[in-house]
């Protein structure tokens, strides 16, 4: 059962062959193993199953695979709230830090990746690292970053801003 | 629409606005209606939930000024404004003690404590919301903070010993005799200036209160219809004075921690000046009020003098009166 492999079809069609405890880190392909259990009690334990995901794109699915098979070996320590520090490499381990030092787009493609695959470790993670791309940037920065057009009427910004000096 | 907002909802609320600090929330709701629209407001749903946990663990009085006066998000935002200054204000103590600075020196570059609380009165201090807030630290970890309301918001010179007394037990059971010589010798000779209701405090025992216990306290004034909330210091030190009565006593209901005293400066600096926080717990050994009280003879002086009256009462006097009310009973003289 542990050599059990898991065949995990992206949405271009790719296939990576996951061995089956990573996989299993996912809960949506752990509920597909646990409801075709249900219907085939008998069913060899060795085959191969195919899951297919597709929500998830091949190099974003890689990336996740990363994550899971590193996982067995080095458990991500769970995030403390509220935060102790806004850098990244303090809050996770070193290797978790680096895994999440991608461009934006990838990062939030894994967001919705592990949001899709229901993997909690590394949808905290993710998310984690979107919050500190956000943290301390002031509006306009972070419409410049995320390409965002102001769409707020000046009533609006303006009540926006005193509560800003309110809370800066 | 950019891949930001292409996040749920629900990744929103749940994981990513769970990190961001107040200030943070308050910046992103400036970047585009998603944050901002009262329909879609992902900001402001964080805000309710963060005011939701702040109001179950504070357990803020129904008739709370901060709960009146401000609205949910004012509430998360003034109370992170509090907790930052408190820490602020903390750590600029235990710079101040590390460094041997001599308190009274003119040129300290420390906040100065603010010691003109004024006496209130209608739960107004010359007619404003002084909304006090406490941080207890312990080597620069949170045991506790928040606000506490005024013991009586009619008063302050209401006696929160009065009501730990038990009708029908002689005070005299009650107290400890150097309890009354620390209440004739300190609080009758000084002047309080506020008694604070702490029963809201938790995490705080009687076993944490020792010399590296740090307190800090603040206020949050608030001027109706006038300037925007200003924040000032009232005291920030570590340690403690004197204990009554010390060990814990079985035989004794009522029993109080002294901390150490901080020099006032500013407007008193020909003056011998100081801030003497007391913290008075009950016979279940919870922590009831948090007093605070300022030796400026010059002051109570002038405020006798424009009253007509002494402020207080000898504290041995005062232990008759409750004795003749409950008990009809009289002390010996001496």
């Amino acid at each position: 059962m542990e050599d059990a492999i898991v065949k995990l079809t992206s949405k271009e069609g790719e296939t990576f062959d996951v061995p089956r405890k990573v996989a299993m880190m996912s809960k949506l392909v752990k509920d597909t193993f646990s409801d075709d259990d249900d219907e085939d009690d008998e069913e060899d334990e060795t085959e191969v199953k195919e899951v297919p995901l597709p929500n998830v794109t091949a190099p974003v699915l890689k990336k996740v695979i990363e994550y899971c098979t590193h996982y067995q070996d080095e458990e991500m320590t769970p995030i403390q709230t509220p935060l102790k520090s806004g850098t990244l490499d303090e809050l996770v381990q070193a290797w978790y830090a680096n895994f999440v030092k991608v461009d934006r787009n990838m990062l939030f493609d894994l967001v919705a990746a592990a949001n899709f695959m229901d993997i909690k470790p590394l949808l905290d993670l993710t998310c984690l690292a979107v919050s500190i791309l956000i943290k301390g940037k002031s509006a306009q920065e972070l419409r410049q970053m995320f390409n965002i057009s102001a769409e707020l009427s000046p009533e609006e910004q303006a009540e926006a801003q005193r509560e800003n000096a309110v809370a800066e | 629409m950019t891949p930001l907002l292409d996040t749920p909802d629900d990744l929103f609320s749940n994981h990513i606005l769970k990190y961001l600090t107040v200030a943070d929330l308050c910046r992103l709701r400036r970047v585009c209606r998603k944050f901002h629209d009262p329909e879609r407001n992902v900001v402001l749903k964080e805000f309710m939930a963060r005011d939701e946990g702040l109001t179950l663990s504070q357990q803020y009085a129904s008739n709370s000024a901060f709960l009146s006066l401000f609205n949910c998000r004012e509430r998360v935002t003034w109370f992170q404004r509090c907790s930052d200054f408190a820490w602020e204000m903390t750590r600029q103590a235990l710079r101040h003690q590390s460094e041997y600075v001599l308190c009274r020196d003119p040129d300290c570059p420390y906040v100065n404590l603010h010691a003109r609380v004024p006496r209130i009165a209608n739960g107004l201090r010359n007619g404003k919301n002084y909304m006090f807030f406490a941080q207890f630290t312990c080597q620069e970890n949170l045991l506790w903070e928040g606000f506490l309301q005024d013991y009586n918001p009619l008063s302050d010179l209401t006696s929160p010993i009065r009501e730990l007394i038990a009708p029908g037990e002689p005070a005299a059971d009650a107290l400890d005799d150097r309890f009354v010589d620390f209440y004739d010798n300190f609080v009758v000779e000084s002047d309080v200036r506020f008694h604070l209701d702490a029963r809201n405090v938790t995490n705080l025992t009687k076993d944490l209160v020792r010399s590296d216990l740090h307190v800090t306290l603040i206020s949050l004034i608030y001027s109706p219809g006038g300037s925007s909330p200003e924040l000032r210091l009232h005291y920030s030190s570590q340690g403690i004075q004197l204990k009554y009565p010390e060990p814990p006593s079985l035989n004794h209901s009522i029993s109080i921690d002294v901390l150490m005293d901080q020099d006032v400066m500013s407007h008193y600096r020909k003056h011998d000046a100081y801030a003497t926080p007391f913290l008075l717990w009950s016979a279940e050994n919870h922590l009831f009020t948090v007093s605070m009280l300022y030796n400026f003879e010059h002051v109570r002086e002038a405020d006798q003098r424009a009253s007509g009256q002494a402020i207080n009462l000898g504290f041995r006097d005062f232990l008759r009166a409750i004795d003749e009310q409950y008990l009809g009973y009289h002390h010996d003289e001496g």
